[in-house]
């Protein structure tokens, strides 16, 4: 039975898998229900085994890893997971023992050099980064601000996306909220360096942060993409962030409670709802978009058949965003749903989930892609 | 001080309890929130692995509880308060009313007319009832009861409905019944035996129940394969009606789970397989179970797990993702973790295996008593002594699921023993003297009354049973004639003995399950009338007829109203037998002082018994003394240890250590014990704890490399355990060919494993399936995974050197989880041995104790009779019944030591009267019946009349078969009898019947058993039931032949496994003569065949059937043809 190829564990490897995983995988009794659950497996030649990978790591294998690249850290198999594992914790820590080994995929490599340079990780300049703004009455941060918008990387560079931070800033300013931006200082989350595995920088960074965030004075931050939310909330307070953090629907959810936020009537419309993985799986926020949605006169809100817990991933995290990858993505299943449904609005909560579908309908056509806030407030033309 | 115990919650662990304080002479209460007793046990259809139908063995003692004076029931109660402390509680208990009275006659007329329709509790909302209802056809106390809550005469609902009442011929609904009475009891002790209820599975919605009708829990499928369920056993799909062809189950839903239940619930793997294999025999072609590990702990239980695999049942490692709904039947995504490949499969049904919980409101139950409950909801056992009865309240016992997940004998076991511990605070005993009936006069010419039961469908579904009444009723010396829905129900057993008394009836038919299980209760219907008890015969017109002759139901009607008139004949010529009395010397022996002798003769030394524990070693303490720690209980083995040789010490149990049994003789009541240390000793019963042997291996270097050693040596140098790299290898000598799974071994080594990590070392674990099943266990082996104890699967199958080898300092292994070859590096390599059966002792081999295949001792019923022996007054504890931990060994302990105490709690013991009478004046001195009698109790000088020593006399037979000139009686089974059933059997069509004599112990146990599995076979065979093979005589055979039977079947167990040691020897011997002699009467020596079974070769009794069958249509076939043939001459 045994064959020449037999593996010699090797202790060192085993206790160096262990440390930087925080044994996240140990847990682990290898029913394959994580592996069952991947939304990648529909789509790929070779589906991704999370189980697999959770074995290697029990081994205290560093070999053979070139799949933990690929996920996109939505959490799909955590939430089934009978063991309570921290799969995608273990996946991270293995992208930071193959970044020590120098095993990176070069994309991740080119969106750590554009951070470190730039500030963000899509290489663009960082003396662009507020022209988002640009025209709208917003406070800087600097002068001492109740609330700290952030904005993100995404919102602020990509044209597409621009309105969804504008629209708030609107929307906040005419309730009288004391809002303030970081503007062009404002710098990368560190979302983005974290999943390459590299920790060193982003320790630096995450500090950084901290202290620009501190020095405004500001007691709560919103932020606008769920990756940078979930960063600030689940990360910064290691680092002394004393903030209270929110995402923008959770801080309008409130606004709505207190009768502040009156949404505008649109034309009357059947709207689906995405639940981004980083703000509904990970951070357990499925009701303030819906209750925003519901507030909107016009329209009407219908549930994809997997939602909440079961929704379906755009691929975007994990560093998808950054992976090059031909072929059928895994944004094309969402929209095939929503097309299926016949409903002409998905509306979400993420810029990479809009980036992402709308990539997707762009080749073969369907809903209308939204973000919730550009269904609360028509922002005014720059 | 009042000499009662209550016993709350009447499933069977709280039957089981009753039944024992009952028969020790104490007083109970059984308290049952429901309308009814029986448990979740009543609702199951089989048990594993023997698949005895479940409430088959269980309603026979749910009639025991109700006939027995010293137990109390109280249905529709809840304990409300306790007060006091142990020896003296007063417990308060709110009793709800039934609204409808004693009176009742089961009639069900009330039923039809109840206009509310609700789900049916009992069938787990798979069925329907109504607001008047019974739970099920068999339910005590009191069948019917109106659920007040959905009744329209309640309030708010002022308009009266009223419709049963006019419905209800003897009246006996009533509304007026006081809605609540408070019942107060002063009470010794308490046991609680709650039992569970199960997790649901909605709080999973990935698993789709509650969404797709076709999601169902094994709970709802175990109803529908009943055959009194809601489908009468049919197995269709909720959805559309439709038979399933493709069957998953799904186990640990919502068990090992860190989201809901983090304990294995323990019986999930094997129920689930029993009912994987019950889909199979309803001819369901592809049935698949998804698990993770196979929890197959049990005596027999892997070897039931092999066998369902032979059968067809697939078994795939894996836990689905999702269960939905997908064109009408069932998706499920899962990955198969062996080949590493995910799937994506329709399937026609889905069966969830739920975790179990504490059963609803145990928490406030726990407050009301004022004991704590654990992390999960389980009532919290402790006791320095590692009793798994004790709750932190003195006086408070628990048993059964109320404690964790458990099986029926675990939990038969535990309510024993908590029954023992209960016992010890009653100082009085009483048995309630039965009320004097005036006998009958049995003298004139026989009345017999004939009692068809229907059996609900189980016989009526087959057998026309209104025509069996017919026929028995113009059968000669037939008074009366009747059929009854249960016969075995208490209250037609009253109508039994009512009957008997009003029409005079001096012998009793019962036509319908086997005399095995169910004659006893109707023995005692008998004896209630006044009628001699020996005055009834079976007919079993179910198990050998009805259950096996499903698709022929008008031969099988023939059969039945044969059956019936072969029991009618032979009761004619019964007359009456009384019971042998024979004093019971109040003393006991332990043989085995390990722990469960410890407990066991602590237990029976605290009841004022004389108790002697015989231990051949010079300290008490068995293999628990070789222990550092106990897993599972979680107690430092010399702690355990020291209390136990303090209850031993208090109790004054007189210890003999260095000592054996050189001699026993005697019987129940009254043995004879010569010990080594020339001691000589006279007890009423033994209880065996002789414990098991630890493997030896012989393999992987073992006692050749200093590095490679056994967990029980690692047990005595763990604590200075200097080796950094510490490898464990599980399963050597366990659960290989017919050993079975060791049960302690897997938690032990998990411990042992989590131990060492915890100090720092580098720890590996290689094994087949976890079974971590025991309370607690689960959660170690996950707090070992934590803390980074790695766990290599390998196959499961057989461990040998081809699969794991120890080369070099190096296990080498097939990991199936990552599929590759992998070295592990160990400075020791430890390998985790099995039990093996004792060495048999002087008990042993002078009582004759029967040893099953695994070559431990065998008990008298693997699910209710796991402390008890085939041999009367002989008790088993501990390891030499089957490989247990130390929790259960103590437990088992307790339970042997309540089992003896009902025989050695009395003056005396009655002993059946089935010993051989010698005509002394017939008897010519031949001394042959001598030469065969395997028992020597014969003494037979030549030429002068025999004498049977009746203590030593078994009743086999073999004697009388032997005698030339029949001076040699068999009570209950003589020449006459015998002969009128051959003549009865033969009366219509004799050619195309067999005659088919079959031993009470193995054959026709067999033959039951072909029934109870449901295996078909053809209907020409006619039961002649003897206590053994050797009872059948030369001229019973040839009576057959002479009445032109189409074929003759002696047959018996296997020979070797004889219940009468050799007796089967002599009936091989003798069927060699009696083919001859067939021969030379001119009848073809073809049709006579002989047949060994055991008792649980139902499939081979079956098959030997069809080859009775097919032959006797060949030589009826060749026969005609011949007469043709002759006829053209």
């Amino acid at each position: 039975m045994m064959t020449e190829a037999v593996v010699e564990l090797d202790d060192e490897l085993w206790q160096s898998v262990y440390e930087i995983t925080a044994g996240a995988m140990n847990p682990c009794y290898q029913c394959g229900t994580c592996t069952a659950s991947c939304p990648f497996l529909s789509y790929l030649d070779r589906p991704l085994s999370a189980r697999k990978i959770l074995r290697r790591a029990q081994l205290g294998r560093g070999d053979g890893m070139e799949d933990i690249w690929m996920c996109s850290a939505c959490r799909s198999c955590e939430v089934r997971c009978p063991r309570d594992v921290h799969i995608v914790e273990a996946i991270m820590g293995l992208r930071s023992l193959a970044f020590k080994a120098r095993a990176v995929p070069p994309e991740m490599n080119r969106l750590l050099w554009s951070t470190l340079e730039e500030g963000n990780p899509w290489n663009d300049p960082r003396s662009e980064r507020a022209r988002w703004a640009d025209g709208l009455k917003v406070r800087d941060a600097a002068e001492g601000v109740d609330v700290l918008l952030y904005v993100g990387c995404a919102g602020s560079y990509d044209p597409r996306l621009q309105g969804v931070a504008r629209g708030l800033v609107q929307v906040l300013g005419r309730a009288g909220v004391n809002v303030g931006i970081l503007g062009g200082r404002e710098r990368c989350c560190g979302d983005a360096v974290r999943v390459t595995g590299e920790r060193g920088y982003l320790q630096r960074l995450v500090e950084k942060n901290v202290k620009a965030f501190s020095g405004t004075g500001a007691t709560t931050i919103v932020a606008i993409s769920p990756h940078c939310f979930d960063m600030f909330r689940n990360l910064y307070p290691r680092y002394g962030l004393e903030a209270e953090v929110l995402h923008y629907t959770e801080y309008l959810e409130h606004m709505l409670d207190e009768g502040v936020l009156k949404p505008p009537r649109v034309k009357n419309s059947r709207v689906a709802y995405h639940d981004p993985c980083y703000l509904g799986r990970s951070n357990g926020i499925f009701e303030p978009p819906r209750r925003l949605l519901e507030s909107v006169p016009g329209l009407e809100l219908e549930e994809l058949r997997d939602n909440r817990l079961n929704a379906l991933c755009c691929g975007g995290g994990g560093g998808g965003m950054w992976r090059e990858e031909g072929g059928e993505r895994l944004s094309d299943k969402r929209v095939e749903q929503v097309k299926e449904a016949d409903i002409p609005l998905l509306a979400t909560s993420c810029p990479y989930c809009i980036q992402n579908f709308e990539d997707s309908t762009r080749r073969m056509g369907g809903p209308r892609v939204v973000d919730v806030m550009e269904l609360l407030a028509r922002p005014k033309a720059v | 001080m009042e000499n009662r115990v209550v016993v709350i919650g009447g499933g069977i662990a709280g039957i089981e309890a009753s039944l024992d304080l009952a028969d020790a002479g104490c007083r109970v209460t059984l308290v049952e929130r429901t309308p009814s007793i029986g448990g979740k046990m009543a609702a199951l259809d089989k048990n594993f692995p023997t698949l005895d139908c479940s409430i088959c063995i269980e309603a026979p003692k749910i009639s025991e509880i109700i006939q027995n004076e010293n137990i109390e029931v109280l249905p529709l109660s809840e304990v409300a308060g306790i007060g006091g402390r142990a020896g003296e509680f007063t417990v308060t208990i709110d009793q709800r009313a039934r609204y409808v009275g004693d009176e009742c006659t089961r009639c069900d007329d009330c039923v039809p007319v109840c206009p509310q329709i609700l789900p049916n509790e009992f069938d787990v909302g798979v069925g329907a009832r109504k607001a008047i209802y019974t739970p099920f056809e068999q339910a005590e106390p009191g069948a019917y009861t109106i659920d007040i809550e959905a009744c329209l005469n309640e309030p708010p609902n002022y308009l009266p409905c009223d419709r049963c009442v006019v419905a209800c011929l003897p009246k006996c609904i009533d509304f007026n019944m006081k809605p609540a009475t408070r019942h107060v009891r002063e009470a010794a002790a308490v046991i609680i035996t709650t039992g569970f209820d199960l997790f649901d599975p909605r709080n999973l919605p990935e698993y789709g129940y509650g969404e797709h009708p076709d999601v169902l829990t094994s709970m709802e499928f175990e109803r529908l394969l009943n055959a009194s369920g809601p489908t009468a056993g049919e197995l269709v799909k909720p959805s559309d009606g439709a038979h399933p062809h493709r069957l998953l189950f799904v186990l640990c839903v919502g068990s090992r789970d860190q989201r809901f239940c983090h304990y294995c619930s323990r019986v999930c793997c094997m129920y689930s397989i029993k009912e994987a294999v019950q889909a199979v025999d309803h001819g369901i072609e592809d049935v698949t179970v998804l698990y993770m590990d196979i929890r197959a702990y049990g005596k027999g239980f892997d070897d039931f797990f092999h066998r369902t695999q032979e059968e067809g049942v697939q078994y795939i490692r894996g836990r689905p993702s999702w269960i939905q709904g997908n064109d009408g039947g069932v998706r499920v995504r899962y990955e198969d973790t062996v080949a590493g490949s995910v799937r994506e499969e329709n399937f026609d049904m889905v069966v969830l295996a739920p975790a179990l919980l504490p059963s609803r409101g145990m928490g406030n139950l726990a407050s009301v008593l004022g004991v704590e409950v654990d992390a999960d909801g389980f009532i919290r056992t402790v006791g320095a002594d590692g009793s798994l009865e004790r709750t932190t309240r003195d006086g408070i016992y628990v048993a059964g699921c109320a404690s964790g997940p458990k099986d029926i004998p675990d939990s038969v076991a535990e309510a024993s023993g908590a029954a023992a511990s209960a016992l010890s605070y009653i100082e009085t005993r009483s048995w309630p003297v039965p009320e004097a009936v005036e006998p009958i006069d049995v003298s004139g010419d026989p009345r017999v009354g004939v009692f068809v039961c229907n059996c609900g469908s189980n016989i009526a579904g087959t057998v026309n049973v209104p025509e069996v009444v017919e026929s028995g009723r113009g059968l000669d010396g037939v008074a009366h004639s009747q059929q009854q829905m249960f016969s075995c129900s208490a209250n037609t057993l009253r109508q039994i003995t009512e009957t008997i008394r009003e029409e005079k009836l001096t012998r009793i038919v019962v036509a319908a399950c086997s005399p095995k299980t169910h004659g006893p209760s109707f023995m005692k219907a008998c004896g209630r009338a006044g009628l001699n008890p020996y005055l009834l015969e079976m007919a079993n017109i179910r198990n050998q007829d009805s259950w096996v002759h499903k698709k022929e139901p008008e031969a099988a009607t023939e059969k039945a109203k044969d059956l019936v008139r072969m029991a009618v004949e032979k009761a004619r010529r019964l007359q009456p037998l009384a019971k042998v009395r024979q004093k019971v010397v109040r003393g006991a022996l332990v043989v085995g002082g390990g722990v469960a002798g410890m407990s066991a003769a602590a237990a029976l030394a605290d009841q004022g018994l004389e108790t002697h524990l015989v231990e051949r070693e010079l300290q008490l303490g068995g293999i628990v003394r070789r222990l550092d720690h106990v897993s599972g209980i979680d107690l430092s083995a010399q702690e355990v240890l020291r209390e136990k040789r303090r209850q031993v010490a208090q109790a004054g149990v007189r210890v003999h250590l260095g000592t054996e049994v050189e001699v026993v003789s005697g019987f129940v009541g009254n043995f004879h014990v010569t010990l080594t240390d020339g001691e000589s000793l006279n007890v009423g019963g033994i209880v065996m704890a002789t414990g098991a042997t630890p493997f030896v291996p012989e393999t992987l270097g073992y006692g050749k490399d200093a590095r490679v050693i056994t967990n029980l040596e690692l047990e005595e140098s763990i604590p200075d355990m200097e080796a950094e790299k510490v490898t464990f290898l599980g399963c050597i000598g366990s659960r290989q060919g017919d050993k079975g799974c060791s049960r302690y071994c897997c938690q032990s080594m998990i411990q042992q494993a989590l131990r060492l990590r915890k100090a720092g070392k580098r720890v590996r674990v290689v094994s087949r399936d976890i079974r971590t099943y025991s309370r607690h266990a689960e959660e170690l082996y996950e707090e070992a995974a934590r803390w980074g104890v790695q766990f290599f699967r390998i196959s499961d199958e057989e461990i040998t050197e081809e699969q794991v080898a120890w080369e070099d300092g190096r296990l080498l292994l097939h990991d199936t989880l990552s599929d590759e070859d992998v070295a592990i590096p160990s400075d020791k390599l430890v390998l985790v041995v099995g039990l093996d059966p004792p060495a048999a002792g002087a008990v042993e081999e002078q009582l004759k104790l029967a040893v099953g295949q695994d070559g431990f001792l065998l008990e008298s019923h693997p699910k209710l009779g796991p402390m008890e022996a085939a041999v009367q007054g002989v008790y088993l504890a501990g390891s030499c019944q089957g490989p247990k931990d130390v929790g259960e060994s103590i437990s088992q302990g307790l339970g042997a030591a309540c089992k003896a105490s009902v025989l050695l709690a009395r003056d005396e013991v009655e002993m059946e009267p089935l010993t051989a009478i010698v005509d002394a004046e017939a008897c010519t001195g031949c001394t042959l019946c001598a030469k065969v009698c395997p028992y020597s109790a014969i003494i037979a000088p030549l030429k002068e009349p025999a004498v049977v020593v009746n203590a030593a006399c078994t009743g086999c037979g073999t004697c009388a078969a032997a005698c030339p000139v029949d001076a040699i009686t068999m009570p209950g089974f003589t020449d006459e009898q015998i002969l009128a059933q051959i003549d009865a059997a033969t009366e219509e069509n004799p050619e195309e019947k067999a005659v088919v004599f079959a031993c009470n112990w193995c054959s026709y146990a067999g033959a039951d058993m072909a029934g109870i599995a449901k295996f078909q076979y053809p209907p020409s065979s006619r039961i002649i039931r003897t206590m053994c093979s050797g009872r059948v005589s030369e001229k019973f055979i040839l009576r057959a032949f002479e009445r032109a039977a189409g074929a003759v079947m002696i047959s018996g167990c296997h020979l070797g496994d004889c219940h009468y040691l050799t007796a089967n020897y002599e009936t091989e011997k003798r069927f060699r003569r009696w083919k001859k002699k067939v021969e030379a009467r001119g009848y073809d020596p073809q049709k006579l065949e002989l047949g060994w079974f055991t008792a649980s070769e139902g499939k081979l009794f079956a098959e030997r059937m069809r080859q009775l069958h097919a032959q006797i249509q060949e030589l009826e076939a060749a026969g005609a043809e011949a007469e043709v043939a002759g006829g053209g001459e």
